[in-house]
């Protein structure tokens, strides 16, 4: 009985996400038979770049052991750089690699502060999470219209049938868990989150690797938030407040453990798949932002209690 | 640098936010006819009573060394919008009494759940106010249902924005009670000073027989007390109680500790230099609107002034370990 107990065991780190999808989909689908059909699912797949993204931004900040709040502001503030550029004819790809710029830039303030001083991680992107918003802010104070074909086709469009959200995100995740398994990049970031002591016995240059993961975030959010304008024909300062809750509460519901080190991209993809049904749901049987909100805090609270209770069975 | 300049320099930076306080006033003064006006600096001090309040109840909660708390904006607004049902119009004295203690038994209530979450679940400080603030401020929201509370009684605006004996300010008053009370408990008494140890030192606290987790659940719970009296003295300010309230208030209280140089790290910090903070907060937003500065800024300023403070803060604490 034992033994058996301990195989079910070895299983249940990843099965999280997936208990928590099934159950979303029972009870979103007993409430509401809207949210059981395939032109919601192909919805959803449209919306779900985004969010897949900035988990993947929080995934790579957890497993290194840190934290990185600054990935909504960052994408919000990005989205608003590209209307702007739209709106006085710079050319698309220029666009895209100024904008992308930008979120590298706040990458490498995220990063320097982090690296070289003690101040915890939260603080710093809290801090630049609040400039990069407001910075949006002053750019414009409200909504502004892009339409813009070539971009909206990055969202709206098709690519050999498929919703090229879909071949995007494949694409992102492809690389990076290429890069995580296959490559010492991925190596020395499991380390650095793991065991830094090791790490640095090893010769890895733990300050650089955890920089990297801001400069990346910084990049990726900006793509990030090249795909909300493009998904939404409209930029605004508060676009993707509050993703970064959602990305990191995606990530620890995909098996990735808060105190870092541990942790499948998979998972923290099966975690992104979960949040964005539940909160494609809660749309649907119509609940306020502020009670989804308080689900997500809620859901939040539970897979760190699990989290931890999984760490303490070890 | 030679060694008498170097101390000379990490003094004057642990002490930077008297230096910028300076700076500030002294640079309204020019910049604006109506910095120096009565009216004004009086706004400014009722103000900076309020978020000194805050900023004493995070200073609590960050003297642990377990992180930030992040709840606080919550706290405030739930505590007030249950307390503000007995602060109507029409609420007899025992009402109002019964107000002012149930939105401080919310406030401490919510601050134990923050501890408990911490110590017993052990859960990471920071993601754990986080989680908990959605969850207050859902619960606000859907107390509220969406409605104001206006009709408030004149004894609650009295200690939001009436004075005392006519001439000193009721928060103002407020805030110097607690600055002292909050000072003498973590100096002189033994439960403020195991407080600080807990966060300089959770080894050496454990092993001088200090119930560590009983420590942490008080500094949040005190945090959450704080949090609570800040909201029952905005309701008196603002003649309102709202669920939209404090939605920045922990970023808030944050900036102005870390500006009043408590680390982040736990163990360090004196309440006079919140005081510092809060008020150069306080004047900075003076000053946004004195200058005509769109809103928009404040975040600018707010996330640059704490980057500051804790560059600042990391540099003195480099300084004083070497």
């Amino acid at each position: 009985m034992q033994n058996k107990l301990a195989k079910v065991k070895k299983y249940l780190p990843k099965t999280g996400a997936i208990y928590g999808m099934l159950l979303f989909l029972v009870v979103f689908s007993l409430i509401n038979p809207k949210f059981l059909t395939v032109s919601n699912f192909v919805n959803i797949s449209r919306q779900f770049a985004v969010l897949a993204i900035l988990t993947l931004c929080a995934f790579l900040a957890i497993l290194t052991h840190q934290l990185d709040l600054s990935i909504g502001g960052v994408c919000s503030f990005t989205g608003m750089v590209l209307a702007v550029l739209i709106k006085n004819s710079v050319p698309l790809p220029l666009a895209y690699i100024i904008v992308i710029f930008v979120g590298v830039a706040f990458g490498v303030i995220n990063g320097l502060l982090a690296g070289f001083t003690t101040i915890p991680p939260f603080i710093i992107t809290l801090a630049t999470m609040n400039i990069a918003s407001s910075l949006g802010l002053i750019i414009y104070q409200g909504t502004i219209q892009v339409s813009n074909s070539a971009l909206s086709w990055l969202s709206n469009g098709n690519l050999f049938f498929i919703p090229f959200p879909i071949i995007l995100i494949s694409t992102i995740y492809a690389i990076f868990y290429f890069v995580l398994n296959k490559r010492k990049y991925g190596t020395r970031l499991y380390a650095v989150g793991g065991r830094v002591e090791a790490a640095k016995s090893a010769g890895i240059n733990v300050v650089w690797t955890k920089i990297s993961v801001y400069l990346i975030n910084g990049g990726l959010s900006a793509v990030a938030g090249i795909i909300m304008v493009s998904r939404l024909s409209s930029a605004n300062p508060s676009s993707a407040i509050g993703y970064e809750l959602d990305a990191i509460c995606a990530t620890v519901l995909g098996g990735t453990s808060i105190s870092g080190g541990k942790g499948k991209l998979g998972g923290a993809l099966l975690g992104a798949i979960a949040i964005q049904m539940l909160r494609n749901g809660m749309n649907i049987i119509g609940l306020r932002i502020v009670s989804q909100k308080m689900i997500i805090g809620l859901v939040l609270i539970i897979i760190l209690v699990i989290d931890v209770l999984r760490k303490e069975s070890k | 640098m030679n060694k008498r300049l170097r101390k000379v320099f990490t003094t004057a930076a642990k002490y930077s936010y008297v230096f910028i306080l300076l700076l500030i006033v002294i640079f309204m003064s020019f910049a604006s006819d109506q910095f120096l006006t009565g009216a004004n600096l009086l706004n400014v001090l009722r103000q900076a009573s309020l978020l000194l309040i805050m900023a004493l109840g995070m200073t609590m909660a960050m003297l642990l060394g377990r992180g930030v708390d992040m709840s606080l904006g919550a706290i405030v607004s739930i505590s007030s919008c249950f307390a503000a049902q007995f602060f109507l119009r029409s609420s007899s004295m025992v009402e109002i009494i019964l107000g002012i203690v149930i939105g401080i038994a919310v406030g401490a209530f919510c601050g134990a759940l923050n501890g408990i979450m911490i110590t017993f679940l052990h859960l990471p400080a920071m993601l754990a106010t986080y989680g908990l603030r959605e969850i207050l401020r859902g619960v606000a929201y859907a107390y509220m249902d969406g409605n104001v509370i206006t009709n408030i009684h004149p004894f609650i605006s009295f200690l939001g924005n009436g004075r005392i004996a006519g001439v000193f300010p009721t928060p103002v008053v407020m805030a110097v009670l607690f600055t002292l009370i909050c000072t003498y408990f973590l100096k002189r008494t033994k439960t403020g000073r195991e407080l600080y140890l807990t966060g300089a030192n959770p080894q050496a606290a454990k092993f001088s027989g200090i119930n560590v987790d009983r420590t942490v659940i008080l500094g949040f719970v005190l945090s959450g007390v704080m949090a609570a009296v800040a909201g029952i003295l905005y309701v008196g300010r603002l003649g309102a109680a709202e669920a939209e309230i404090g939605n920045d208030f922990h970023f808030q209280a944050v900036s102005a500790a870390a500006i009043g140089g408590v680390s982040f790290n736990g163990g360090s910090g004196k309440t006079y230099g919140v005081i510092a903070g809060a008020l150069i907060l306080t004047l900075l937003n003076n000053a946004q609107n004195l200058l005509s500065i769109s809103s928009s800024w404040q975040g600018v300023i707010y996330g640059t002034v704490i980057i500051i403070a804790v560059l600042i803060d990391y540099f003195v604490t480099k300084q004083q370990t070497n």
